[in-house]
């Protein structure tokens, strides 16, 4: 990523997601262990504004008369419908119905769409919408191509984002709404101005011809610094993430359905796409499958992902596991550990306490089932 | 192992990703009925002989291709484009 | 108003010299894809004309006037080193400038270090100049095209810009050293 040599410099621990390294955090002179410069980094984003480096999510440029079609046929939900200058999250199944991917799409312009996918997962849809191309509708008016390499992009989040951006580009951001999508100016440089947040802070992305991304990071972090907040990197991400109950491939494990993370309702009614008569099947939604919840445990003890849930009191057995944790971070706003997981019919046990373990690591206590968004659940920050 | 890309010319087996038999290119749609979805994902001939499976050329030209083999004698036989299938729209 | 500064892949590194082989990052200007829409060669070949191309068939690249038209792919090329006219509804057209890394690797040991890592034959009765292929460099998707009799010009994912450098690089020593 062209923030990488900036990353190693403030002596981030970068780890491997996909085909690349990204910062685990910022450490800073005096923090002893790596929970302190992530709790310090969740504040940033929370009550100031922070900046991470999204590049390495895949980006695939859409084009043609048919694009809308495409992506009709490959999401869930419809996309032909998307208004220009707009962005949608989209469900993408595999054909036996099970999850393959989420993402968001933006249209650019009337025959011209651009698809996100998970960093991780980006070369399997490509190879996906290949096929779905090639096999079904070869010769409709569609052409599409990673463009992942060809764009860096850069988060900025939190309640000064937008003064931030105000301060940073040729013109103030002015009337531009959760979701949008515009062009924007920095000096000669014509970049890409998102509004999305995945920390559920209000948020923005830009994306810049990759040859200007190290100067664009260089830049947008030295003016957050100046604003009390600074880089964050994959702890701080994820944490801010899992207080929102946002999803990753931690919960799109592959055997997961749309019904499974409470999107069922995302599957259209009005159109066929991939997956849709596999996602039909008796025992693909209902009562008796594991479904995301979010879990809270009653003390400050941690918590795993890959823990198993028990009703209290029942004997634990391989056969009495109601279900398990897929995410797990420590929050600074709750004082306690958080997990997403899925139970057995989970969404109608809200309130109920139910017994976490993981005996690999001794691990055995009560939580409260929760909703997974844990905090601001209204979103009024993502619209502010 | 090598494979006879129609664009690229015979390449090494390792540009290429192996999903499964040609019975992939013939989805039900949503009007479709369980049992074809079965049939379609799960339910397949496994012949000694000659197979038509589906490669993808990946650090290739990321073409689709459906190649002919011998799963006796080892032999590919020959490929042809998903894309230039006859099919309608 | 800030000004941003561009950097290349592997800006600020000096050539690799290895004997009379040459490995050096070239800065390829601009690099658009070029995806041809169904039913558009008589119109896409008009409107490129004017650069003094053609699409190219497969396995070929072409050069006018300093840019070269490459094909890259199903149903694409990519036009480096001049702007794109406008191609109308011909082709769906991409900026690929800043994805890629465009090094270029010259002299009597490029073909054989190239060898370790590409499963073809690039000796030059095998792989002429005007060939272009799209072939992995080990595990990395690369652009592989031959410009001159002992030239290579090798355009691979950005972000793999410094593993691409090293392998090469010790592809170049062990040869050389075994030749010593």
């Amino acid at each position: 990523m062209t923030s990488d040599q900036a990353s190693r410099d403030r002596a981030a621990p970068m780890i491997e997601a996909g085909l690349w390294y990204r910062p685990s955090y910022f450490p800073k002179p005096g923090e002893a262990i790596w929970r302190e410069s992530c709790d310090r980094e969740i504040a940033y984003v929370r009550e100031a504004v922070g900046v991470a480096d999204v590049s390495t999510l895949g980006k695939i440029d859409i084009q043609g008369r048919d694009a809308g079609r495409f992506l009709d046929l490959v999401y869930t939900n419809m996309f032909s419908t998307l208004p220009i200058g707009r962005v949608r999250y989209g469900l993408m199944l595999r054909e036996d119905g099970f999850v393959l991917d989420d993402g968001t799409t933006a249209r650019l312009g009337e025959n011209h769409y651009l698809m996100t996918t998970t960093t991780a997962v980006a070369g399997l849809v490509m190879r996906h919408l290949d096929f779905v191309h090639q096999t079904h509708c070869a010769n409709w008016d569609l052409r599409f191509i990673s463009v992942t390499e060809s764009w860096a992009q850069f988060a900025v989040a939190g309640p000064m984002a937008r003064a931030l951006l105000n301060g940073y580009l040729d013109q103030p951001i002015g009337d531009f709404p959760f979701m949008a999508v515009g062009e924007v100016a920095i000096g000669s440089v014509q970049a890409r101005l998102f509004r999305i947040s995945f920390s559920g802070e209000e948020g923005y992305e830009i994306a810049v011809p990759t040859r200007f991304g190290e100067a664009l990071f260089r830049d947008l972090v030295a003016r957050a610094e100046t604003m009390g907040g600074g880089p964050y990197g994959m702890e701080a991400l994820n944490v801010l993430r899992i207080e929102k109950g946002f999803i990753t491939h931690a919960e799109i494990h592959g055997r997961v359905t749309a019904f499974d993370i409470g999107m069922e309702k995302m599957v259209s009614a009005k159109k066929d796409c991939i997956g849709k008569l596999a996602a039909s099947r008796p025992g693909m939604i209902g009562p008796d499958r594991e479904q995301l919840v979010g879990i809270r445990p009653l003390g400050a003890e941690p918590i795993t992902s890959g823990a198993h849930l028990f009703i209290p009191g029942a004997e634990l057995s391989r056969v009495n596991s109601q279900g398990y944790t897929t995410s797990v971070g420590f929050s600074p706003m709750f004082g306690r550990y958080l997990a997403l997981g899925f139970l057995l019919n989970g969404r109608a046990r809200i309130g109920e306490k139910i017994r976490l373990v993981d005996r690999l690591r001794n691990i055995d206590v009560l939580a409260e089932v929760c909703d997974p968004v844990f905090h601001d659940k209204q979103g009024e920050k993502l619209r502010a | 192992m090598r494979i006879p890309c129609p664009l690229c010319g015979s390449r090494d087996r390792r540009e290429f990703y192996y999903y499964g038999s040609e019975d992939y290119l013939n989805r039900p749609t949503d009007q479709g009925t369980i049992e074809e979805l079965d049939n379609h994902l799960f339910l397949r001939h496994n012949p000694a002989g000659i197979t038509r499976d589906l490669w993808y050329h990946e650090t290739g030209c990321t073409s689709w291709l459906i190649v002919t083999r011998n799963t006796i004698t080892h032999e590919v036989l020959g490929s042809e484009l998903v894309a230039d299938r006859k099919k309608g729209a | 108003m800030p000004e941003l500064i561009a950097k290349t892949a592997l800006a600020g590194k000096k050539p690799l010299v290895v004997g009379a082989t040459t490995l050096a990052e070239v800065d390829a200007g601009a690099i658009t894809s070029i995806a041809r829409f169904p039913g558009q060669g008589e119109v896409l070949d008009n409107a490129l004309k004017p650069l003094g191309f053609s699409f190219p068939a497969p396995n070929n690249f072409a050069e006018a006037a300093g840019a070269r038209l490459v094909w890259a792919g199903r149903e694409q090329a990519f036009l480096i080193g001049a702007d794109c006219p406008d191609l109308g509804d011909a082709a769906a057209v991409t900026d690929q400038s800043g994805g890629w890394v465009t090094l270029s690797l010259t002299g009597p040991l490029a073909a054989d270090a190239l060898m370790r890592y590409v499963p073809l034959d690039l000796r030059l009765a095998h792989f002429p100049v005007g060939r272009s292929v799209r072939t992995p460099l080990y595990h990395m998707p690369m652009l592989l095209m031959r410009v001159a009799d002992d030239g290579f010009r090798l355009m691979l994912f950005r972000s793999m810009a410094r593993t691409a450098w090293h392998e090469i690089e010790v592809a170049l020593k062990t040869l050389a050293a075994r030749a010593a």
